[in-house]
């Protein structure tokens, strides 16, 4: 039976149609927690969570260091698509999602402002 | 190669071996002293003035207006001691031969700084010629952002090639310094990640976004600097943001050096 956070997970996916490549709730250890995938992600869910972790952390510690307040998320453009990392709850989790190129960026942060506070009630405490 | 450098000055001899990627020592005479610059795949690796190494040799020699020069073609350097690339260094020289010259510098004697500021070498004025046009087209940008609060233009060394900001109390060094260290382990990270994947994963741009602000670097071309903006999340566009540093991006590119 599907944990609660990977059902939300699949809803979010269900919403987001086509414009997915995968998604992953990663701690702040670095470890995957849950994901849902449209691609082969088998080198990515454990090397990849932990490097977006550093670079979840990173980007905390810039913003406080420029004082421009909390991360709420970091996006990367890259040839091949959009990674978005997004701060979860009280920032105890990260939410990786990428997704195409041709994904409507509007939409996916939108989706992602509705879904972060849902996958975070998600995670088992 | 050997030369004068009343022919070829200190900043045109590093200009010319960067910008043909050359690997060389270069020996150079003045007054009674011996400095030697070695250059790697064009850029400036390690310099060295009598019990002295690093940048602070590049700095001392390129007020140097006489002497002599000569060049040996892959003679690989010894050791690095410069981090900073060649066009920063530029930079950075000129801004200190700028401080003896300005008659405010006090401390520096003035049979020392006379020769300066009596005769501006050309090369000098190229590199404040190339900064003072990326600044204008920085404030350019500026006014076209929405809630534009700070725009640079740095190398991957954190160090900016040029800044402008909305306010003078915002510290771009500082802005440059922490934006480099995110959009380095971005792009090493990625890599790393392309290396598992066996694919290649190229970055074109990183978006931070926070509770008070967007933080945007964008490479330009060639990866070796990046343009950074932050703008005010309150009356920022992020759509406005990502395209108006995208066309600036490009113009910036061509104001570069080659």
């Amino acid at each position: 039976m599907p944990s609660k956070l990977d059902t939300v997970h699949q809803e979010f996916r269900t919403e987001i149609g086509p414009d997915f490549f995968m998604s992953m709730i990663v701690g702040m250890d670095g470890l995957s927690i849950s994901n849902n995938a449209a691609i082969e992600i088998e080198g990515f869910a454990s090397e990849g969570a932990a490097r977006m972790a550093m670079i979840a952390k990173l980007a905390d510690k810039v913003s406080a260091k420029l004082g421009i307040g909390r991360m709420e998320d970091d996006l990367v453009t890259i040839d091949q698509g959009l990674l978005v990392i997004r701060n979860l709850g009280n920032g105890s989790y990260y939410w990786i999602l990428a997704v195409p190129r041709t994904a409507t960026l509007g939409t996916v942060r939108m989706l992602m402002a509705e879904y972060a506070p849902k996958l975070w009630d998600a995670i088992p405490r | 190669m050997k030369g004068n450098l009343h022919d070829m000055g200190i900043a045109d001899l590093i200009q010319h071996n960067c910008q043909d990627r050359k690997t060389a020592q270069v020996s150079i005479q003045h007054d009674g002293r011996q400095a030697v610059l070695f250059f790697r795949d064009g850029e400036v690796v390690h310099a060295g003035l009598e019990d002295r190494v690093g940048e602070e040799v590049v700095y001392e020699i390129l007020k140097w207006e006489d002497g002599t020069f000569e060049t040996e073609n892959s003679a690989p350097p010894p050791k690095t001691t410069i981090h900073t690339n060649w066009s920063g260094l530029l930079l950075e020289g000129a801004r200190r031969l700028d401080e003896r010259a300005t008659p405010a510098s006090h401390s520096v004697p003035e049979e020392r700084a006379s020769p300066v500021s009596q005769s501006v070498p050309e090369e000098r004025t190229e590199v404040h010629a190339m900064a003072t046009s990326l600044e204008s087209i920085l404030k350019e940008m500026g006014g076209e952002i929405t809630g534009f609060l700070a725009g640079v233009v740095a190398g991957m060394d954190g160090i900016n090639l040029a800044s402008h900001a909305k306010s003078t109390k915002v510290d771009t060094e500082a802005i440059s310094a922490q934006m480099t260290m995110l959009f380095k382990l971005v792009d090493t990270s990625t890599a790393k990640l392309a290396e598992v994947q066996e694919q290649t994963i190229e970055v074109e741009d990183n978006l931070l976004t926070t509770e008070g602000a967007y933080v945007l670097m964008r490479y330009l071309p060639g990866k070796q600097y990046y343009v950074g903006v932050i703008a005010d999340r309150k009356g920022g566009n992020l759509g406005n943001l990502r395209l108006i540093s995208k066309l600036y991006g490009d113009r910036l590119a061509k104001a570069m050096p080659k």
